[in-house]
């Protein structure tokens, strides 16, 4: 379903009644609305957001800068008399060629005796088409989760300016929580909750029949409890890295954007020391890896050596002596022996000397049934001895490695030391109180994430605890027969819970492995240097990484313009997965990127979702003549913000 | 290839009262952490067999798939087998695992030795140098 049309009144910024026709040409899927800073393309964002959802969702610093508490347009409250009422409004059409919805949100306000501006009324409906023409939808509720719900609607409608961050900082979290929200697993999660809790009742049921029972359903009690407890905490401490890391990357976009150009060169260098850092710790980490791998898989035949030689010495010999294969096939002597009939046609009976001979050439032979076994096993374990030497001397090239990667580490963190104390000691007031605080920030952020690993550690240990505890107590309550009947009861609560949390674990799987391949395709189709990249990977722990082709990791070295495309990516791998098909509108798409970044996304962006219905809010410097010129061919409907500074009003107009 | 894979017991079986151990050193173990039952088998067994102590199980149970061996593992237990009884041990592949069994059995109690050492450096560390230093003399 497409937005056919827009109708907003008196919504912040714009006075009166304004129009917006989107695009509805399935080949020129976009809308370009245009607007300098701080004329309201923020705000007409808000607006949708408003009148889908009851709320705006506008990001605190730029609600500051631009919005008054109301969402009535400030000229107007200006103008109000006491008693005097005002609406704001916004309608939304829908549909796919033909109007098929009708969103209409509007809130009425009065001036009061003191003054005050309040709000006096409000209403919110949807008007469906149906045979009979349109009709008011009883389930407002239903229709909207039906175009988009509120959950997901981060990766439909977004800011590309905040985009950047995403990627630069807490990663990890940003991502985890962005594939659990894609994921729509709530629903699982809350009768998973509610599962537990119903077992928990029914342990509590139990605990009269035996001290045994009660006293585990106890332990268990407390367990859980304690779980409960780390998990509100770690949940603590992520919000507590993420806002960190937040301040962190403010403080550094302060300090990149610097008009002293010692202090700009000084951040940049330190950029450039944090990510070769970031690096070659993850090499270092990639080295153990490999060391482990190599050390654990020949640790086992180091112990054997003298078995293994003198094996592939007894196959050499057999093979020497042409035993393998052997002359005759021993298969062929049991069968003589069997049937007591030589080949001549002479007969001979069971201890007969030609049986004995036979008998003895069978013995000599017996290696001819497992001759091709011993020559696959002589070749396996000549490879066992050549690996290990090759993988001994990769070991200590590894070593080597490390090493070197240790050294250089130790410089870097001493020239980020020396930036540490020169941004700390400068003239400036507010750069060296900013780099203070960076420093305050950077340890508490270590404290934070080492509680959180801990915290992450006790739960696991918990877990296990409390599996074990469970088993233990399925096996008294089997063992009471008072409780046979609720017995059955916690045992099935048990297995269905076990079930739907592994269901949850498969989908949420299936999620990130999808959204790691759409993100992957998105942005090998948008990079204009594609051959310089291999892989995009989320992790296991919904870290996003780059694989360049040397196969390191270059996240953190990629340009603004490139991360910003990674970004781009990734909300459209979303939305995919999201599973809805629900228009795209994108607030300032090429974030704060300038120059060649800048034109060869432009360039690309064009080819960002081809089958779905685009609004681009741009700045008057994002939207150049050179990206209009490129995005001109997929541009269906394009408006001007014209903003009058005066009067603080905003009016829509028909561009081109 | 893997013809003697083929031939193996669909399972190898462990001291009951070490599965529990066994899952710890899988989730928690420097040296083990997110490896397989396999390879704990493997490091357990040779060492038994470095040592000569064969303990037969008296409570067995089958955490071992022969599936998570490789070519070189299953000849690795072949090896020991054939190390004890010759050749001729490859047509008997109950020997085979009854050997391979004993000594991962025996060898297990070496290996936690090792693992809980209070030598200094990190296991990984140790056990690199041990390979190292072995390897090199060998």
């Amino acid at each position: 379903m497409r937005f056919l049309s827009l109708e907003l009144e008196n919504f912040r910024q714009y006075e009166g009644k304004q129009t917006v026709d989107f695009s509805n040409d399935s080949k020129k899927n976009f809308t370009i609305i245009q607007g300098a800073n701080g004329c309201g393309k923020t705000n007409f964002m808000g607006a949708i957001q408003w009148c889908l959802y009851g709320e705006e969702q506008i990001e605190a610093s730029k609600y500051e800068k631009s919005m008054t508490l109301e969402m009535l347009n400030e000229s107007i409250i200006k103008s109000l008399k006491t008693g005097d009422k005002e609406t704001v409004r916004v309608k939304i059409i829908l549909g796919d060629d033909k109007p098929s919805l009708i969103i209409e949100r509007y809130r009425v306000y009065v001036k009061s005796k003191t003054g005050v501006v309040e709000i006096y009324d409000e209403s919110f409906k949807i008007l469906e088409h149906q045979s009979g023409g349109f009709k008011e939808v009883e389930n407002k509720e239903v229709t909207i989760k039906r175009i988009l719900p509120k959950e997901v609607k981060g990766f439909f409608f977004f800011d590309g300016e905040k985009l950047d961050s995403f990627f630069r900082v807490g990663s990890g979290s940003n991502i985890k929580k962005a594939i659990f929200d894609v994921s729509q697993i709530e629903l699982i999660e809350t009768t998973i909750d509610h599962m537990e809790k119903v077992e928990r009742d029914l342990e509590r049921k139990m605990e009269n029949v035996s001290p045994a029972i009660a006293d585990k359903s106890k332990d268990k009690q407390d367990m859980l409890t304690k779980k409960l407890k780390l998990e509100k905490e770690k949940e603590e401490l992520e919000r507590e890295i993420n806002k960190a890391n937040k301040d962190l990357n403010d403080i550094e976009d302060y300090l990149r954007k610097h008009h002293i150009s010692d202090v700009k060169q000084t951040q940049d260098d330190r950029d450039r020391l944090i990510s070769e850092k970031r690096g070659l710790d993850d090499r270092i980490v990639e080295i153990d890896l490999e060391i482990k791998d190599l050390v654990l898989k020949d640790y086992s035949s180091l112990h054997i050596t003298h078995e293994i030689k003198s094996t592939i010495g007894k196959i050499d010999d057999l093979d020497k002596k042409k035993k393998l294969p052997p002359d005759i096939d021993p298969f062929f002597l049991r069968e003589l022996c069997e049937s007591g009939k030589c080949i001549c046609g002479t007969e001979f009976s069971k201890n007969s000397k030609e049986h004995i001979k036979i008998e003895k050439m069978i013995e000599k032979n017996d290696y001819g049934e497992n001759a091709d076994l011993l020559l696959e096993g002589r070749s396996v374990l000549r490879d066992i001895l050549e690996e290990r030497k090759r993988e001994v001397k990769e070991i200590e090239k590894l070593n080597k490695e490390k090493k070197r990667g240790e050294d250089r580490l130790k410089i870097i963190r001493e020239r980020l030391d020396d930036i540490r104390i020169k941004m700390e000691g400068t003239d400036e007031e507010e750069v060296s109180r900013k780099e203070s605080e960076r420093s305050m920030i950077i340890n508490a952020l270590g404290k934070s994430q080492a509680n959180q690993s801990i915290c992450i550690s006790k739960i696991k240990d918990l877990e296990e605890t409390i599996t074990e505890h469970t088993k233990d107590l399925e096996n008294l309550l089997e063992k009471s027969q008072e409780n046979q009947e609720v017995t059955g009861q916690v045992k099935l609560l048990n297995d269905s819970i076990d079930t739907l949390k592994k269901i949850l674990f498969e989908i949420v799987e299936e999620v990130r492995n999808t959204i790691q391949t759409k993100t992957e395709e998105y942005f090998f189709s948008m990079i204009w240097n594609r051959e310089s990249f291999k892989q995009v990977r989320i992790d296991e722990e919904y870290n996003l990484s780059v694989i360049n082709n040397y196969g390191h990791e270059c996240l953190f070295s990629l340009s603004a313009g490139q991360r910003q495309v990674l970004a781009l990516s990734f909300m459209a791998a979303l939305k995919e997965v999201s599973g809805f098909n629900a228009p795209v509108i994108i607030d300032t798409p090429l974030g704060r990127i300038s120059g060649e970044p800048r034109d060869n996304i432009a360039k690309n962006l064009p080819d960002y979702l081809k089958n779905t219905q685009v609004t681009l809010l741009v700045t008057d410097t994002e939207y150049t003549p050179s990206f209009k010129d490129k995005i001109n061919k997929r541009t269906g409907a394009e408006y001007l913000i014209k903003f009058n500074k005066e009067k603080g009003v905003s009016k829509i107009l028909k561009n081109g | 290839m893997d013809k003697l894979k083929a031939k193996f017991p669909r399972n190898y079986n462990i001291e009951k009262k070490y599965q529990k151990e066994y899952n710890e050193l899988k989730s928690k173990n420097e040296l083990f952490k997110d490896k397989k039952n396999n390879d704990i088998f493997l490091v357990a067994m040779t060492l038994g067999f470095k040592h000569k102590t064969f303990k037969p199980l008296k409570d067995s149970y089958p955490i071992v798939n022969t599936e998570g061996f490789d070519n070189k593992g299953v000849w690795l237990i072949a090896t020991t087998a054939i190390g004890e009884k010759g050749l001729g041990v490859l047509n008997d592949m109950a020997e085979i695992r009854k050997i391979a069994e004993g000594y991962a059995n025996g060898g297990y109690e070496i290996l936690k030795k090792k693992l809980s050492s209070d030598k200094p450096g990190s296991l990984i560390k140790r056990f690199e140098e041990e390979l190292i230093e072995l390897s090199n003399g060998s």
